[in-house]
């Protein structure tokens, strides 16, 4: 639609006018420029919310000539995933980045005290801006379909319908879990702007003061998008974890840690004057790893080593180009400038919070460093060797375990010790905690955790939890605000305890659950009742756990997807999840076929079977008019008996209704025997009729519908999830403690 | 020197090494069918799924065969569920090794349309 790309095209120009116009006013400090600057950002701000109204509203009104809409949404979607088809395509989720970057300006220029950094700052974040407005021009969503595939659609005609939502998709925390993602990888540019304008401007101290609250954002938001995808991946993807070390796990992961270890560094500096090279490169660097890690997600070069996938793009060249771009002004104007930065000593001596704090920090790049490397290694072993190399995910397991203890050992102990000297109060209550955590720890050993790391880990994790929570409360107490970080913490300590009872103590097992019969497993009465089909016509499995009904696992057939789709049932109790996940329903037909003995017969031939002689006279086809792809074929087969006298007709068939199949079965006549359409072969004009065995018994001795299924336990996997919301409240009390108090 | 630096360093220097060792065995390489026969050890292949694959409701365990750009065709069995979204895969990566005529996937990798895909045109 040309209206559409007009409008992109402009905001692309407006952008760039704006950078231009900021750097003016940044070099010549005139009222009148900046009017111009900010006009422009209004403005093109403004179009990029037009826009995004204009996506959603033909999203939510089916404009199936435009490209995007036609890719991602289908009549069929309710409205809340027709929201979220919004987010399902490269283009809709460049467009929710300029969004959130447009907020963000208007932050940075009207509720910040950004008053002296705003032109500079501003400069970068329009510029970076333009940068994504580039990528929509080439891949706009609002082509008409018939400009992006000339060849698959004719010019001027709207298509009925779109291709869908890929069903993975059409989930709730697929509704709020990219949202929130990408608010916080976009949170990352702000960073990057605050720190090339510390470059530039020689101001190594203040820049901090205003970037510090953005960092606790950026630090709360992607963390929060980083735990709601785990949710996603542990109730909707049905391998029963949450954390899988993929590509595109670690891709968001590692901003994360960068950004953690900046605003732990920003702390460091408010207080001792150190750190300052530190926290500009932190700041630089975890804008330019999310743009790696868009690139390493978005375009392709690692399709073949993650679960994701992503389709080469042709957005390849130009995502390469993004990041070297921008990692190369970074450190360029770093190396440039670095030498200007001085700070002072961080810490003189060992038992000093700062010190503690330091030890951390390195130990948290230690992961980020090597989770880069090892997410990367297939790029970089591609390079030197002929077969590229992937890393398995027990590299980052064998190396997380020894990290956490130490890093445990530090958050337990830090708050015990002063800034500057090093000097420790409340030794007599800390050692009270820790005799506390010993004696859990005794527990956890008595309640069978007997692995080494996890019991160091736990054990200090409750160490983790009393220091601080202790701390929590007692500033709490007195109104003071300052806890938040040391709430984080209580939540970290419960998310190492919550990861080590659900992910090493877990238990599994497959098992076949025939229908309507209980089983006993793990202490459950597990009990399969069939198939639902909910009001989107999927198929839940329905299962009770001791008699009760369980929350739904899925088990249909997707037209988009060509494949069953599989969702768990995921059953809370306070000390454990029961985890049953669908692998196969074996319906009765075909159990029934596979124990049926087999007759082959060409077409108007006889066959010889027991006692009788069938004789293959023809199909018998039936297309319906209700469905194109429906029809019903039958066979029509003579029975004579030993001495040729004539028993009757018998017709098995079998129903195609789309993509589902159902049995026609037939009787021999004058028995109960079933007999089926095992087999058809047009070709050959040869059919197979299954046959079921001579029992003994009068009556079809039918085998049950079967679920088989992975079903596993997660002890404790409820601290994890409390812990998992105990950190990003820690990190928003942080937050409003910061802006309502502006105290560090 | 400063101690805490003797202590800093010392402390990059074991992960380095930690890090190393929890590393190199975790590395697995990309063969062909041809060369994980040959070689043995853990590897990875990759290829097309030929057909949709069983799950064995006896032994548990989920089976299909996997062929390579060679056109070389490898059984592979894998000791779990059949993956969800297998069926709409377009490529197959098996992790795992070859024993006894088939090849035992410890973990396989379906490539499918997600999220990021693109439009099919």
């Amino acid at each position: 639609m040309l209206f559409g790309i007009t409008l992109t095209a402009l905001t692309f120009i407006l952008l760039l006018l704006s950078t231009v116009a900021y750097y003016l006013y940044y070099l010549r400090e005139e009222e009148r420029i900046r009017t111009i600057a900010r006009n422009t950002f209004y403005f093109s701000a403004a179009l990029i919310l037009i826009q995004s109204v204009m996506l959603m509203w033909g999203l939510l009104n089916h404009y199936y000539e435009w490209v995007y809409v036609y890719s991602y949404s289908s009549n069929d979607l309710p409205y809340y995933y027709l929201i979220s088809t919004f987010w399902a395509g490269q283009e809709g989720t460049f467009m929710l980045w300029l969004l959130y970057a447009s907020i963000y300006g208007y932050i940075i220029i009207h509720m910040g005290k950004a008053r002296e950094e705003e032109a500079l700052v501003m400069s970068f974040m329009n510029l970076i801006m333009a940068f994504i407005v580039l990528i929509l021009i080439k891949k706009n969503p609002f082509m008409y379909v018939w400009q992006a595939n000339p060849a698959g659609f004719p010019a001027g005609i709207t298509p009925l319908d779109g291709n869908g939502l890929n069903p993975l998709l059409q989930d709730p925390y697929m509704v709020i879990h990219p949202p929130i993602l990408f608010a916080g990888y976009s949170s990352t540019m702000i960073l990057f702007a605050f720190a090339m304008a510390a470059l530039i401007r020689k101001k190594h101290d203040d820049w901090i003061k205003t970037v510090y609250p953005y960092t606790l954002f950026v630090a709360m938001i992607l963390g929060a998008g980083i735990i709601l995808g785990g949710y996603w991946a542990y109730t909707t993807l049905g391998w029963g974890g949450y954390w899988g070390w993929d590509p595109v796990e670690n891709s968001s992961l590692i901003p994360w840690l960068t950004s953690l270890v900046l605003f732990h560094g920003i702390i460091i500096q408010r207080r001792q004057g150190g750190m300052k090279r530190l926290n500009i490169f932190l700041a630089i660097i975890t804008f330019v790893l999310v743009l790696y890690g868009s690139f390493l997600t978005r375009s392709g070069v690692l399709t073949d080593f993650s679960v994701h996938s992503f389709g080469e793009s042709e957005l390849d060249s130009y995502l390469t180009a993004f990041v070297f771009l921008f990692l190369g002004i970074g450190v360029i104007t770093y190396a440039y400038r670095v030498r200007g930065v001085k700070g002072s000593e961080v810490t003189s001596g060992l038992f000093t919070r700062e010190f503690f704090m330091a030890f951390g920090m390195l130990l948290i790049l230690i992961l980020a460093v090597f989770t880069l490397i090892g997410t990367s290694w297939p790029i970089i072993s591609g390079t030197f060797l002929e077969n590229a190399q992937s890393v398995d995910i027990s590299a980052y397991n064998n190396l997380a375990g020894p990290l956490a203890i130490l890093l445990g050992l530090l958050i337990a102990l830090a708050p015990v010790f002063s800034w500057k000297r090093s000097r420790a109060s409340k030794i007599k209550t800390v050692s009270v905690h820790f005799v506390v955590a010993l004696i859990v720890g005794a527990m956890f050993f008595a309640l069978g955790m007997r692995d080494a790391i996890s019991l160091i880990i736990s054990t200090i994790a409750v160490f983790i939890i009393l220091v601080n929570g202790q701390i929590v409360v007692q500033m709490a107490r007195k109104k003071n605000f300052a806890f938040g970080g040391y709430l984080a913490h209580v939540g970290l300590g419960l998310m190492f305890i919550g990861i080590i009872t659900s992910s090493v103590y877990d238990a599994s097992q497959r098992i076949s659950l025939p229908r309507d019969q209980d089983v006993t497993l793990f202490g459950y009465d597990i009990r399969y009742e069939g198939k639902e089909a909910d009001n989107m016509g999927r198929d839940h499995v329905i299962l009770r756990v001791n008699g009760q009904r369980t929350s739904q696992g899925k088990y249909y057939w997707s037209d988009y997807s060509q494949a069953y789709m599989v969702a768990p049932a995921v059953t809370n109790f306070p000390t454990q999840d029961l985890y049953i996940s669908p692998i196969q329903v074996f319906s009765e037909e075909e159990q029934q076929k596979d124990d049926m003995l087999k007759v082959e017969i060409k077409k108007h031939e006889s066959v010889n079977f027991e006692n009788y002689s069938f004789h293959f006279k023809d199909y018998e086809m039936d297309t319906h008019d209700s469905g194109a792809g429906d029809m019903t074929i039958k066979a029509v087969v003579q029975v004579k008996d030993a001495d040729g006298t004539l028993l009757g007709e018998m017709k098995p068939g079998i129903k195609m209704v789309g993509n589902s199949k159902e049995i026609l079965a037939a009787t021999i006549p004058n028995t109960n025997r079933d007999v089926i359409l095992a087999g058809v072969n047009v070709e050959e004009k040869k059919l197979i009729l299954g046959i079921a065995k001579k029992t003994d018994t009068p009556g079809p001795a039918k085998k049950p519908e079967i679920l088989a299924a992975e079903v596993s336990i997660k002890p404790f996997i409820n601290v994890l999830w409390v812990g998992t919301v105990i950190m990003v409240l820690g990190f928003l009390v942080a937050l409003f403690n910061r802006t309502k108090r502006q105290r560090l | 020197m400063n101690k805490k630096y003797i202590l800093g360093s010392t402390v990059v220097v074991i992960f380095a090494i930690v890090a190393f060792y929890a590393f190199t065995p975790a590395l697995v390489r990309y063969v062909s069918i041809e060369e994980a026969v040959k070689n043995g050890g853990t590897v990875q292949v990759k290829g097309e799924r030929v057909g949709n694959g069983v799950f064995d409701l006896e032994k548990n365990v989920f089976t299909f065969d996997l062929k390579d750009k060679d056109g070389r065709q490898i059984n592979v069995i894998y000791d779990g569920p059949k993956p969800g979204n297998f069926d709409q895969a377009t490529e197959v990566v098996c992790k795992g090794e070859y024993k006894n005529g088939a090849f035992h996937a410890r973990e396989i990798l379906v490539k499918c349309p997600s999220k990021y895909q693109e439009m099919e045109s």
